[in-house]
């Protein structure tokens, strides 16, 4: 009785004192960084602090003065590049790995714990690394090249404007194909295993099985990684900052929008308007892709099932 | 009830616990003066210091290429040191912007430095730092290399064609660049630039009625471009530390480097390796060869400090003979402080201060004012060099590029 008495009387909207927590940490770390960035895109911010009230002038010097919106146009075309070499690399090797690890019987923890330990090393490490293994004349990716008679393959491999793009871009690949892998890998695990039960009674082969029901239900996971990717690839810096430095060399062929915003912002001690505008235009552009491909994603899932 | 209270008791405490020490005030824990810098090897000179005066500093430093943006963001958020180690341009813009306080009332001591060091400290008749060391840029290079092919030290860029010529031509690699690490590219541009460009069209430059995209500017920038051959074979693939490297195993007979560099070459170097160095050959020989000399450090005081003693008997210490033999001893770097070390048994400090006395009478490149905008001159420099090597521009390109680069903010050329 007394029990019930208690119950009645909570009020239907104290789980919004729940939320509470939550909303002043969203607030306080995600929101309001971001309203304080397109505020000090509007003024001529300098070291300390707001400086004039200039409107939309930072933007106008971005998008349509010489010399920076040509730098910007640049760091773009090679943001939607890194992020579709990335995205269509690292979803094919994820699957092929997870599908490869979810048919091995023994070992698989293993080849986990070797595919992720790349994920676990930090950028700078893996920068400097691949930075030495990179070297033209001493670097041992050259010289394994040089001694297996492959020769003609050997490259300038950061310090060609053509690839070197595709380098970094191959590096960041190795360092978190492992955290890809497994996420697929619980996809996969996830499709119930009556699906090919009845497809090997009615004698499908191992390869029509994954194509006809491994990857079809693979999809919304998949639209999760080409989110993820999609993310990383717009706010990628650190890498490209390890291996080829805040200009992006050579000649601005790695050059991307976070790389852009960082020497902008820092570097010229007097950018952080400018600096706070890149930011805002990264938000703007990641932010409302992000959101439709979300929505995909859970049209996606819900017409599956 | 009693352990489910005990858990809330618990996580209550750690909670109020990290609360009170993020807030308890960093002088409880630490010195009273902090002080920043972008080289660790200035670690060894503030230790000796330390050793001198009765408070001292609390010394850190940070990656030469993430200085920048520690800097500009610890005094945005009110956080910046008590005393920071700037580039000559970040201490004027810094003083600008009223991050560092004047020093010309607080230090009468200043009055002992030459105009020319002060004034890459100075804005607006106030100075913001005390002005601590020189760096030059020249040409290190292999004495013994150069002995084994009969070489000496050219003065002439013919001279210096032939030189590089030679030893390519016995199997040696000439120059030793990295392409990767673009700054160490803009070094070659200061080196030649200081002794090729005429003093005049740099002052004519800089006011306003010269431009990058006259002819001795871009003329300057093919013969940088045509010393490609004579560097080594993918060299847009090394780093700074790859071209070290090379040097110092005897691979490479020269070195296109700053006066930063000497204390590494000489301390890693093999013990049978001489270090000789030049300045940028000349166009024609009655010219004079300049050095590219610029003021490699400075010290500012936080404006919220002017009135910390500690801060100011450390920054009184600095303009002193005793501060600038004890960083003579610690790092041999050319000191600001004029007619105080005369040591003749180093024959490269005596070079060194030579350099200084015969040095470009103004910056254009790197350290230059046109460092203070964006885009600013290294960047663009840096990157365009790449682009130069790699055959994505030419020098009239480039030289265009710069322009309007450096128009799009610098006053004159508005």
């Amino acid at each position: 009785m007394g029990r019930r008495k208690y119950l009645a009387k909570t009020s239907p909207y104290s789980y919004l004192l729940f939320l509470l927590p939550g909303l002043i940490l969203y607030l306080t770390f995600f929101l309001f960084p971001i309203l304080q960035g397109v505020k000090y895109s509007l003024y001529d911010t300098g070291i300390m602090g707001l400086g004039d009230f200039v409107g939309l002038e930072n933007y106008k010097r971005i998008l349509f003065m010489p010399p920076l919106n040509k730098t910007f146009y640049n760091a773009l075309q090679n943001n939607v590049v890194f992020f579709i070499y990335n995205t269509v690399v690292k979803i094919f090797g994820a699957t092929l790995f997870a599908v490869m690890l979810n048919s091995l019987r023994r070992g698989s923890q293993f080849y986990k714990t070797f595919f992720f330990i790349p994920v676990t090393l930090s950028t700078v490490v893996v920068g400097y690394l691949w930075g030495l293994l990179l070297n033209p004349s001493w670097g041992p990716i050259n010289q394994v090249l040089r001694v297996l008679g492959l020769s003609v393959l050997e490259q300038n491999w950061l310090g060609d404007p053509s690839i070197a793009l595709y380098t970094v871009a191959s590096v960041g690949i190795w360092k978190s194909l492992g955290f890809f892998m497994l996420i697929v890998l619980s996809g996969i695990i996830s499709i119930p295993e009556d699906y090919y039960e009845a497809a090997r009674i009615d004698g499908a082969s191992a390869f029509r099985m994954h194509w006809s029901i491994t990857l079809p239900l693979l999809k919304p996971t998949m639209l999760v990684l080409v989110i993820l990717n999609f993310v990383g690839s717009f706010e990628s810096f650190d890498l490209i900052y390890a291996l080829t430095g805040p200009e992006g060399g050579p000649y601005y062929s790695t050059d991307v929008l976070g790389a852009f915003f960082y020497r902008t912002a820092f570097s010229s001690l007097g950018g952080f308007g400018l600096g706070a505008t890149i930011a805002t235009l990264i938000f703007l552009i990641v932010f409302p892709i992000s959101g439709l491909l979300n929505v995909c994603r859970r049209k996606l899932q819900e017409s599956i099932g | 009830m009693k352990r489910r209270f005990g858990v809330v008791g618990v996580f209550a405490f750690v909670f109020v616990s990290l609360i009170v020490v993020g807030l308890l005030p960093s002088a409880v824990i630490a010195k009273d003066v902090e002080l920043w810098s972008w080289r660790e090897a200035h670690k060894d000179v503030w230790d000796e210091v330390n050793n001198q005066l009765d408070d001292g500093v609390d010394f850190s430093a940070y990656l030469n290429v993430d200085y920048d943006a520690v800097v500009i963001t610890s005094y945005q958020s009110g956080m910046g040191p008590t005393i920071l180690t700037g580039k000559g341009a970040q201490i004027i813009t810094l003083g600008e912007a009223g991050a560092l306080a004047p020093l010309e009332n607080l230090l009468p001591e200043l009055s002992e430095f030459p105009e020319a060091a002060l004034s890459q400290v100075s804005s607006g008749g106030h100075i913001y730092g005390v002005p601590i060391v020189y760096q030059t840029l020249q040409v290190f290079y292999n004495k013994g290399i150069f002995r084994k092919y009969g070489l000496s030290e050219p003065t002439t860029w013919e001279e210096f064609l032939e030189t590089a010529e030679i030893l390519k031509q016995n199997g040696v690699i000439p120059i030793t660049a990295s392409g990767r690490d673009g700054w160490t590219l803009g070094l070659i541009l200061a080196v030649l630039g200081a002794s090729q460009l005429e003093e005049e069209w740099i002052v004519d430059l800089l006011a306003g009625e010269a431009k990058f995209t006259d002819q001795p500017f871009v003329d300057l920038l093919a013969r940088v471009r045509d010393l490609q051959a004579y560097f080594q074979d993918g060299f847009m693939g090394y780093g700074y530390g790859d071209m070290g490297q090379m040097f110092l195993r005897q691979e490479a007979a020269m070195r296109i480097d700053g006066s930063f560099a000497l204390p590494g070459i000489l301390g890693n170097k093999p013990a049978d390796m001489e270090v000789g160095m030049f300045l940028g050959p000349v166009l024609d020989e009655q010219q004079d060869r300049k050095a590219y000399l610029f003021l490699d450090g400075g010290l500012g005081l936080s404006a919220a400090e002017q009135n910390n003693q500690s801060a100011l008997e450390v920054l009184r210490y600095a303009t002193t003979a005793f501060f600038t033999k004890t960083w003579y001893d610690k790092l041999i770097e050319i000191p600001a402080l004029p007619g105080v070390i005369e040591d003749k048994s180093n024959p490269l400090f005596t070079e060194l201060l030579y350099y200084a006395d015969n040095s470009v009478g103004n910056l254009f490149a790197v350290r230059s004012v046109f460092e203070r905008g964006t885009p600013s001159i290294s960047t663009l420099v840096n990157a365009g060099l790449q682009g130069l090597f790699t055959g994505d521009l030419t020098p009239e390109e480039l030289a265009e590029e710069i322009q309007i680069g450096i128009s799009s903010w610098y006053p004159a050329f508005k």
